[in-house]
Formats: structure tokens, sequence, C-alpha cells
């Protein structure tokens, strides 16, 4: 751990190595448990197009809700406004380069990533990619490297690692201004925030090239939000089960390996 | 004509003034036929459907809540290009730009414009517009096509065939709001517990003309898409097909045959009449009189709003059997009357035959009637109207005949006296001798006859094939065959699939139900006959493949259900989801031209295959109109044995009142019996399922056949009162009615087994099978009921033969 490290994510870490052995933790053979799947599909012998699993125990639920109730304030009184107004004055070209900009900026972590998970040539291809887009492309404006050289974007983080090295997701956690989140997956947002490349530069600067590209990465869901808050009749319950179930099927159902 | 007038018989005042009494019939005529010009043809599915029938209504409803769109298919099958080329492209393009032109066409879909989302690069963003990832926008080689349609959840069957070797353009229509609101609104009056109907009568009203508008727009925009189309053909084979494509060929074919087969059938009665009476004037008076009964007929109709449909494509035909029917007993009587009193006048004689005829014609068009109102009671809707049309009919037949005949033969100059035509003579005499000498070896015959034939009964089956309706060498037939082969089916089945109550409200559907959902599209498109499905499950499929491969958790599926655009959701997915209702729609196209197809065993098997995969009967519903045509075809055996319960009840009932005797009676329902029992059994033994049209061939036949029956007993009965015994009573009845049956029976023969050369094949079985009925009818009324009158009169009616014989 950094001195930088802010107190509260040590908290968290602790809570989140407790949690691995936490009751609220489903056990691994119960993942593929049968009753996930309907009665019907396990008659035959398809693949299910859709998947659900049970809700888990929320034990951090009052204070996720508190967290819950602040971001939606900031949503629908800042960042929806401010996203909204950003889609509409920057044109698609400019929002695609800059979010390219953003996009190399992260290859040499996800490179990192991918060599602490033992996949080597994901590694050197997110190292290709960088160095490819910096050059050729531009400082990362353009994407040459997926357009020219067929290399496909593979990103990959911090919480992917931990969970390689078998770590749990431990309790759900709504992070300030981010939202929906685990333990793991936070302490994954700290060490990736520490390591990115933009760390090089001083604070504030840093921290203002971070917040910009968390905002530009959820700018064209913000609306979305706004609609499912708007259509839900328990939004918080929504959007928890919406991420942990993501999580969940994350797990059943790692993404394909790469395609050359 | 007012000429010498033999002492013994005396003109009817009827005839007095028979050129006055033609001027009033013309203009009647003229009246009547300018009217039928207004007589219209509907076939679309609908008219074969009752209102009442409970599938037809849950299917109106489900109608409501889905509001699926009606659409056409275009295949498009390139003779001599790939079918990813460039080509194909711009053929594609320029139909669908000319098509789309039409006013009420909302779309045209092609592998031009549907969107291919595997191409929107950089993921999926939810606030992308589908509509830029197109061949058309976003330009994918063209090599690349065949791999991106290949297994596609979504076009796979619907825009590209599996063989890819054709595309198909779904070309559809915008709803008529106005329709729907009064649709909407009848639906709400249904559900009240005691519906008004008055206000319900009242929507059916307003409804109608909105109706036969929309199917008369319908018919010509198929005709406008056929011409787009045609000078296409030239590098591609261009097919139409969908179920108003369908309708259309139906209208076109009921069209054709009315009056092709009316006319093909006037000609040859006109011949076979000239060779049996050898004289023009006994082919022109039957031609006028059917002329003027159909066309009167028709204007009937037009007037009364009957419109014809795919039952009663045949109504022509058989209404100029039905009278010339009548005309030949008539001429048959003028010939004997004439024969007998050579010097008579004209009007005399006319007089004479009227005295004969009028009873026995009246009787028969009485007996016919019953077997056309018997087909009132089969329940199915355009059965019954097809009976209703068909009396009316027979009355006007009757009584144009009557009122034509006479006065016409008033006006004619008086014949030499002809004797009937030695085959004729030869054959009736032959037959006559034969019963008189061994009556009882004539009946034993028949009942062998009756029971081998009859036997076939036991394996009559029930089935309707819309596409086969239309003779496989036809083109009709080709395209829809082709279209419903390769583009997934003709006609529309609804699985409707109740969602339970979920734990999260938030929640479109949980997956767990979307599985089984899956699980049970998945089942029900194994059977046979089972085309292209569709519902959630297709999307769910899609939005897996992009995912690669990974499945969406029903949190995504929900969050994606509520993010996209208010109308793109509609349209994606509200004709498959009912968020109201909690229902989902998994919409099956039946392959209809599917060989040896059993209707019943496929819905059996849904049934089936819901069961093993334990998924409960009260969780879903079936409908459209493939189970609404199930439910009546199931109902045409109770239909079947109705109708002919109701006409040999009503034809005994008929005899009873004519012959006062119960014996008489028993004896005249023999050779009708035989002759409905042989065909039914012969159906059953070649296989010809009884459909909509085959099951109103018994009753028809029986209607027809009994006319002799009457005949043929009155005369009997007559002869036997002038005293003649019951031997020489047979064989004189031979020698006079004897001919108008044969000579009828002739021309209804060769009438209807022109029917054979029709491309409908329900004309065909119906042309055959009611002229071996008819043939056999005459066999049984000239041979077995003879026999019978012979030994039932002899052994215990004597008494009653003495009764009659006072009479004279």
């Amino acid at each position: 751990m950094s001195p930088k490290t802010p107190s509260l994510s040590l908290l968290l870490f602790l809570s989140c190595l407790v949690a691995v052995e936490v009751p609220g933790q489903p056990a691994p053979d119960q993942q593929s448990s049968p009753d996930l799947s309907s009665d019907a599909l396990r008659q035959t012998d398809l693949e299910p197009t859709v998947v659900e699993y049970p809700e888990e125990e929320d034990t951090l639920r009052p204070f996720n809700k508190a967290i819950f109730a602040f971001n939606h304030v900031t949503r629908r009184f800042a960042i929806t406004p401010l996203s909204k107004g950003y889609r509409r004055i920057v044109p698609e070209p400019a929002r695609k380069s800059i979010g390219n900009v953003f996009d190399t900026a992260q290859a040499p972590l996800s490179a990192l990533h991918h060599g602490l998970q033992g996949n080597g040539r994901k590694s050197l291809s997110s190292l290709k990619r960088f160095g490819i887009n910096l050059t050729l492309g531009v400082a990362g404006v353009f994407d040459p490297a997926t357009q020219r050289f067929g290399i496909q974007k593979t990103d990959t983080d911090f919480d992917a690692t931990l969970r390689q090295y078998g770590m749990g997701r431990g309790p759900y956690l709504v992070i300030p201004f981010i939202g929906a989140s685990d333990c793991r997956d936070t302490l994954g947002l700290i060490g990736d925030s520490l390591l990115h490349p933009f760390s090089i530069f001083d604070r504030p600067l840093s921290t203002q090239l971070k917040v910009t590209d968390a905002f530009q990465e959820n700018a064209p869901f913000a609306e979305n939000y706004m609609e499912l808050y708007r259509e839900t009749e328990d939004p918080y319950r929504f959007f928890r089960n919406f991420y942990e179930q993501g999580q969940r099927r994350d797990e059943d159902y790692p993404t394909e390996p790469e395609q050359n | 004509m007012k000429t010498t007038r033999p002492s013994q018989s005396k003109t009817s005042p009827w005839l007095a003034h028979p050129r006055t009494f033609l001027v009033v019939l013309g203009l009647l005529f003229a009246f009547l036929a300018w009217h039928s010009t207004r007589f219209e043809i509907d076939a679309s599915a609908e008219t074969l459907v009752d209102r009442d029938n409970p599938y037809f209504r849950l299917t109106q409803q489900i109608d409501q809540r889905f509001q699926p769109q009606e659409f056409l298919l275009i295949a498009y099958e390139p003779l001599d290009h790939e079918l990813f080329s460039e080509k194909t492209v711009s053929d594609l393009g320029a139909i669908s730009q000319e098509i789309s032109r039409l006013d009420r066409v909302d779309t045209v879909r092609s592998i031009l414009n549907v969107p291919l989302l595997s191409l929107a690069t950089g993921g999926l963003d939810p606030n992308m517009d589908p509509d830029d990832w197109t061949l058309e926008k976003s330009g994918p080689p063209l090599d690349t096509l065949p791999g991106l349609f290949a297994g596609h959840p979504l076009y796979e069957d619907l825009l590209v065939n599996k063989d890819q070797t054709a595309t198909s353009l779904q070309v559809t229509f915008r709803r008529d709001p106005e329709l729907d609101q009064l649709h909407q609104r009848k639906l709400e009056l249904l559900r009240q517990d005691e519906p008004d109907q008055d206000a319900i009568q009242t929507i059916d009203d307003q409804a109608e003309p909105i109706k036969q508008q929309l199917a008369e727009r319908r018919h010509r925009e198929v005709e406008q898409i056929r011409e787009i189309l045609a000078p296409y053909q030239e590098r591609a084979r261009v097919y139409l097909g969908g179920e108003q494509a369908l309708a259309y060929q139906l209208v076109e074919i009921v069209r054709n045959d009315l009056v092709v087969f009316g006319g093909a059938l006037a000609i040859a009665a006109c011949i076979v009449l000239f060779l049996l009476f050898r004289s023009i004037r006994w082919v022109l008076v039957p031609f006028v009189a059917s002329a003027f009964s159909a066309v009167c007929t028709l204007g009937v109709f037009a007037i009364l709003g009957l419109k014809g449909t795919v039952i009663s494509a045949n109504f022509i035909s058989l209404q100029i059997v039905l009278t010339l029917a009548i005309v030949i007993h008539l001429i048959v009587q003028y010939r004997e009357e004439r024969r007998a009193a050579p010097k008579a006048s004209a009007a005399d004689v006319a007089s004479a035959v009227l005295r004969e005829k009028t009873a026995p014609c009246l009787y028969s068009a009485l007996t016919t009637s019953i077997g056309f109102a018997a087909l009132m009671f089969s329940g199915i809707q355009p059965v019954d109207t097809f009976g209703l049309m068909m009396i009316l009919a027979m009355i006007a037949s009757t009584l144009g005949s009557l009122a034509l005949f006479p006065q016409i033969a008033a006006l004619l100059s008086s014949e030499k006296p002809q004797s009937e035509r030695s085959f004729a003579q030869h054959s009736l005499s032959v037959g006559a001798r034969w019963v008189v000498a061994a009556p009882r070896g004539v009946i034993i015959g028949s009942i062998l006859l009756f029971l081998s034939g009859a036997a076939g009964v036991a394996f009559l089956s029930v089935e309707n094939s819309f596409i086969n309706y239309f003779r496989s060498s036809t083109l009709v037939h080709k395209e829809l065959r082709f279209i419903d082969q390769q583009f997934g089916g003709s006609v529309p089945l609804d699985i409707i699939y109740t969602l339970q109550e979920k734990d999260d409200t938030a929640l479109l559907a949980t997956a767990k139900e979307i599985q089984t959902m899956q699980a049970f599209q998945h089942e029900v498109s194994q059977i046979e006959g089972v085309g292209k499905a569709l519902s959630l499950v297709n999307f769910t499929e899609l939005a897996k493949q992009l995912n690669q491969g990974r499945p969406l958790t029903e949190y995504e599926l929900s969050a994606a259900y509520y993010t996209v655009d208010q109308t793109l959701r509609d349209s994606l997915f509200g004709s498959f989801y009912s968020e109201p209702h909690h229902q989902a729609r998994i919409s099956l196209r039946i392959e209809d031209s599917t060989e040896d197809l059993d209707r019943a065993v496929l819905i059996d098997s849904i049934h089936q295959r819901a069961a093993d995969l334990g998924i409960g009967s009260d969780t879903y519903q079936l409908s459209n109109l493939f189970v609404v045509y199930q439910d009546l075809l199931q109902s045409l055996y109770r239909s079947q044995v109705l109708t002919l319960g109701i006409v040999a009840a009503g034809v005994f009932i008929c005899f009873l009142a004519i012959f006062r005797s119960l014996r008489i009676a028993l004896v005249c329902m023999v050779p009708n019996v035989i002759s409905i029992g042989v065909v039914l059994g012969i159906m059953g033994w070649a296989g010809i399922a009884l459909d909509f049209m085959t099951m109103t061939i018994a009753s028809v036949a029986m209607g027809i056949s009994v006319d002799d029956t009457i005949h043929y007993a009155h005369r009997y009965q007559k002869e036997i009162s002038h005293g003649h015994s019951p031997a020489d009573a047979v064989k004189r009845t031979h020698r006079s009615v004897g001919y108008a049956m044969l000579y009828t029976t002739i021309v209804i023969v060769t009438g209807f087994s022109l029917l054979v050369f029709s491309d409908f094949i329900p004309s065909v079985w119906f042309g055959l099978l009611t002229a071996l009925s008819i043939s056999i009818a005459l066999l049984a009324d000239l041979l077995t009921l003879p026999a019978l009158l012979l030994l039932f009169s002899e052994d215990k009616g004597s008494s009653e033969g003495a009764a009659t014989s006072t009479t004279p």
C-alpha cells in the first residue's frame, strides 16, 4: 500500500479479506447449481441466453443506501446534465478521439494485468496497441492499431487479476460518485488508480485526468441511468442486482479466448 | 298463338299472354343483371371463420394486445448471379424503393436495411442507432455477408433461406387505426358480463365498410406489387407469398372458376343437350333458363350483400346444373305430351307440361333446398352462407324454369313428335327388365355395393391445406410453396406465454422464464411442419452472440428494454411482449405445404412437448389462424354427420308428405343413402380428406339426387293409380321419367366432370365426387328403387294400390 492510500480503502480492504470466508459469499460449487436455470431448459441441451442469480445478502446496506442516495443527487444534478451537454456540444468523432486517448493511456495497465493473469499474448497485444496508437495514432487520438493492424482492444483490470488469484468479491458496495461496486472491485479501482500511467503526473493534474476519464467513459450511459431510475420501482435494488448479476455472469462465462 | 284448341285439354290462364309475360321477366332480368355487377368475392382467410369461434375471439384479442403488422413476403432467387452480389443489391434496392411508394406500406425490410449489429465496431453503445449498421450504410464487403446471415437468430429463414440461394423482402403494412379502435371497443364490450349486443352490432356495422375497403385495397396492393416485380423476372425468380398473397390468389382463382367453369359447363351442357335431343330449340331453351336464373341469383346476392367465398366458388356451375335438371324434366314431359297429342297447340302442350310437372318440380326443389338448408346447421360460417346462397339459387332456378319454359314452349312452333335416343331406350328397357325379373338380386347387389363402398367411411380424415388448394403444377402453387418452404411457413400460430408474477417488478421477465420460453420455442421448432419461430428469445440469442457468446443477465435484458427508444421498443418488442398483460408471444408459422402434415398431431405435439418440459397448460395459450382452422376442422366430422342427418330427416319428412306412405318414404330413402354412403366411403378409401369444401359434397349430392327419386316414385305411383300392375308401372316409368333422369344425369355428370380441369383442387374433388354420387344415385334410382317398390308393393302394398287407384 502506498502512503497515498486513504484510510477508508484500508478499511475496505480489511473487510474484503474477511469477506473471503464470510457466508454471504457463494460457495464455488453453488455457482453452477442446477436451479439457476429453469426446469424446462434443463430438459434440453441448450445454453441459456439469459441468466439469473439469487440475490445475495447486502451486509453494508445502510451505508450503501446512503451513498446511493448521495450518488443519485450528484448524477441527477451534475453528472447527467454535464454528460448531456458534453454529448451535445462535442461532436461524435471528437468524443471518439477523446475516448481513444484515454483508452491508449490505459493500455499499459491492461498489459500489466494480462501479464499478472498469465496471459502473455494479450499482454503483448496491449503493449503493441499502446506503442502503435501513441506514435502512429498521434498520442492516441486515432486507433490505427485496430483499424490498420487489426489488434483488438482487450481491456482488463486489477479486479480481474484479484479474481484470478482467488479473491472473493466481498459484500456489495456503493462508492461515492462511481456507484455500484464490491469490495474487491473497489480495491482494484484504487490499485488501478495508483498504477495508472496518469499517476506520473503531479496532483491535481493526475486526479483531473482520471476524473475526466471516468466522466467521458460514463457519458454515454448517463442518460440511461436516469431512464432506468425512473422506470424502476426500487432503483437501489435494480442497480445492485444489475451489478451483482453481471459480476456473477462474468465469473461463470469468462470472455472467450482471444481470436488471434 | 291462339290456334285451334283440342277439346280434351285446356290452356292454362298462365299461358294466355306469353309475350307480355316474357317482357316482364326480361325487365326483371335486366334489373337483377345490373345489380349482379356488384357481386363480390371475398376469399380472405377470415371469411372461412365463424365470428363466434372462441379461438377466433382469442386471436382477435391477441391481435389487439400485440398489434403485429400484416406483411407480405417477396422472395428473390437469382437465376444466373450470386445471391450476395451487386446485381442483387441493386435489384433489391430498386424493388424496395418502388414498393415503399405504395400508400399503406410501412417498411420494406430486406438484407439492405436491417441492422447487422455484429458490424458495429467498438462495442454496443446504448445510444447508437442500429440503423447505422446496415448493409446500405456501413457497406461491408459482399463476401462477408454469407457469414453474417448464416445462423442469424432473427434473419435466417426470414430474410435469407438456409441454403443462401434466395433472399426475401418483408413488406409490412400500417394497421388501420380506426379499425383498431373499433376492435378495441368491441373487445371491451365483449369482456363485460352481459355484453350490450346493440352496441356490438353498431361497431360491427361501422367496421364492415372499413374492412371491405381494406380487402379491396389489399387486393390492389398485391396487383401493384406484382406489376412492380414483373421486370425483374428476367434475372431472378421473384415470388410473392404471405397470408395476403394467398388470399389474393384465392380470390383470383375463385373468380376465374366462377366464370370459366360456369361457362364451360354451359357449353358442355349445350353439346350434350343437342346430342340427346337433336334439336336446337332444346339447347336454347335450357340455356336461356340457366342464364336467366344464374344472373338473377347473382343480382339477388349483390342486393343482399352475400359474398362469394372459396367454398361457393362453384355455385354458378351448381346452379346451371340444377336449372338444367329441372328443364330437362320439363322437355322430356313436353315431348311425351307431344307424342301423345301430335296435333295439339304448343300452348296446350305447354299447359299439360305445367300441369304434370309443377308439383314434382316444386317437391324436388324443396328436397334439394333441404340439402342446402342442412349446410346452414354446419356451424361453419362460410358453409352456412353457401347453404343460404344455394337455397336462393334453387328458388331462382325453379321459379325461373317454371316461369320461362312453358311461356317459351307456348310460343314455339309445333315440332314433329320425336322418339327418344335408341341407346337410352335400350339401356332403360334392359334396366327395367332386370328389375322386374330379379328384384331380389338387384337389392342384394345394391347392398354389396353399399357395404364395400361405405366401409371406407372409417378411413375418412380431416385436413385442410391452403397451398394445396392450388394444383401443384400451377405457378401460384410453386410460388406459395417456395416461400412456405424456404422462408419459414405460411399459416400463423401463436403461443401466448403468460409470465409469472416476479419478485422484482422492475424485471421484464425473469431469466428462468426466458429460458423456459427458449426451451419451449426450441422444442416446438423441432416439430415437423413448424417453420420460423420468433419471440423475445431470438433477441436474447442475438444479444448473446453480440456479447461474445455470453448470456445477458435478466437485469441487463430489462435495462436494454427500458433504455431503448420508445418507438424502437414498440417496433422491436411490441409484437412479442405485452407489458400491461405481462405476456410474451412466440410467433410460429406453419409450413402449410408439408406433405402429409397432420395438423391435429402438430397441435397435440405442442401440448405434449410443453408437458414434457414441465410447462403448465395454464401458463400458455395457442391462438391465431392455424388454431382457429384446426378447431373448425375438428368440428367438421360433427358438422358432416349433423348436416347429413338433417338432410336425411328433412328429405324423409318430404317423402312422407309427398307420398303419404311411410313404406314408400322409407323405400325412397334407400337410393340416396346408397349414393352418399358410397361417395363418403370412396373419399375414405382414396384418402381424400374432409375439408371446408369436400364436406359440402354429400349434402349437395343428396339434394340433387333426391330429385330423381321423387320424379321416379311420383310417376310410379301415378302409373299404379292408372291401374297398371307394379311390373308394368316399372316399365312405363322407366320409359318416361327414366329418360329425363338419364339425360339430366348425363348432363350433370358431364358438366361436373369439367371441373377436373380446374386449378383449384377443392373444385376438382367437388366436381368429380358430386358427379360420381349422382351417377350412383341414378343407378340406385333406376334399379334399387324400382326393385324395392316392386317387392314391397307386391307383398303388402296391394291395399294401398287399391286405395290410390280410385282417384282417376
